[in-house]
């Protein structure tokens, strides 16, 4: 089908499937899924800030299908989800400027994927290394230490700035309100810069900086993304960089998808979740390598690599997941 | 129909982008919403065939 606002034939099927197959990978891991989608769009061919606006607006509609559902697992922390929001929407605001100033002295399209390449391959390969280390701890003892937080996490929540504010829902007695606020603003700035919900920065920020529990961190940003990714659509239709039809045409393969993908959150363990969350943003960051190299030595084929990373990627990753859920789900029902 | 769709739409915007920026947000969250509500009732009712069947 023909999308005007961006000038582009794009097929309808297309949008839908990756909407689905980020869908999930949303609901599962607490992500608006836009470290995928907005690359993806960019290589369907939409100019980086109208991928970046369509991408939100599908994003916030998404998010309100996979918390809901989350919310009825117990895994939304909503003090903390306000508190974040606080800090988020001015951050947005900045990022978003800082993006539209990239785009009138036409450094956007690199700056951006230079940017999503070291902080996807940054934080996944942390992940993955913790990963690793988890695994090879023997001990029960030492496994238990995890439901404690991390290192980083106790030293920041002994940070005595008040107010204090404590969160029972994420098992946290008392930390102070300027360190969740300061997260939120950056992890908010991100969102607004890279045109995504900030997930893949702020469950990892709410997982080691504060302690959150997997699940309980991947709800409490999936609630806090429906109005950053809505504040951040919101300015972006202002400017006219949403392709509306597009995004409503991903939204009905992605509220789908986030719905399976947020049961299957309830057959994993924590740190299982983790490193496919790791892996997952380690092949969004090669794909846009892949691009970038594509870009700047003129290499088509390379293009069309990252095409092909990304999307498969997000297919293998949202069929693991999906056939998991259908395992277990069946094999609990035949015991 | 979609190209009265797009004509619609780009007028709004050129009238008031606020407006448009507005209508944005709402269609996404009322889509979002209305899907929710057809997975929960549509995972009821296959629960509830689940039920009948295991009888």
């Amino acid at each position: 089908m023909y999308l005007p606002f961006v000038g582009l034939e794009v097929s309808a099927l297309l949008l839908v499937l990756l909407g689905f197959a980020v869908g999930v990978l949303g609901g599962f891991f607490g992500l608006g899924g836009a470290f995928m989608v907005t690359p993806a769009l960019n290589i369907l061919g939409f100019p980086m800030s109208y991928a970046i606006g369509s991408d939100l607006s599908h994003v916030m509609g998404k998010s309100i299908v996979a918390t809901s559902r989350h919310h009825r697992f117990g895994n939304v922390d909503v003090k903390l989800g306000v508190l974040m929001i606080l800090g988020t929407v001015p951050g947005v605001e900045l990022g978003k400027d800082a993006i539209l100033y990239l785009e009138r002295i036409g450094i956007v399209d690199v700056t951006v994927r230079w940017v999503y390449i070291l902080l996807l391959g940054f934080t996944g390969s942390y992940m993955i290394y913790d990963y690793t280390r988890f695994r090879e701890r023997r001990s029960t003892r030492e496994r238990m230490r995890e439901h404690l937080g991390t290192v980083l996490s106790r030293k920041i929540c002994s940070i005595r700035a008040p107010p204090m504010v404590a969160l029972p829902t994420s098992g946290i007695g008392a930390i102070s309100m300027w360190v969740i606020l300061l997260v939120a603003f950056g992890t908010g700035f991100l969102a607004g810069f890279l045109g995504v919900g900030g997930g893949f920065v702020r469950v990892p920020a709410l997982i080691y900086a504060l302690g959150v529990p997997t699940t309980v961190a991947i709800g409490t940003d999936l609630f806090e993304i429906i109005f950053s990714a809505g504040s951040g659509a919101f300015l972006y239709a202002l400017e006219g960089k949403v392709e509306i039809v597009g995004s409503a045409i991903m939204l009905l393969g992605a509220a789908f998808g986030a719905q399976l993908g947020t049961m299957a959150t309830r057959q994993v363990e924590s740190m299982s979740i983790r490193s496919y969350f790791a892996a997952t943003i380690l092949s969004a960051s090669v794909s846009v390598l892949l691009k970038q190299i594509s870009h700047v030595y003129n290499i088509p084929v390379l293009g069309q690599c990252a095409v092909y990373v990304i999307l498969g990627a997000s297919a293998v990753m949202s069929f693991i997941i999906v056939f998991g859920l259908l395992k277990n789900e069946i094999g609990y029902r035949v015991r | 129909m979609i190209e009265a769709v797009y004509a619609f739409l780009l007028k709004i915007f050129a009238q008031n982008p606020v407006l448009y920026a507005t209508a944005v947000v709402i269609v996404m969250l009322v889509e979002g919403l209305v899907l929710a509500t057809l997975f929960e009732a549509a995972l009821r009712f296959l629960a509830m065939i689940w039920r009948k069947a295991g009888r």
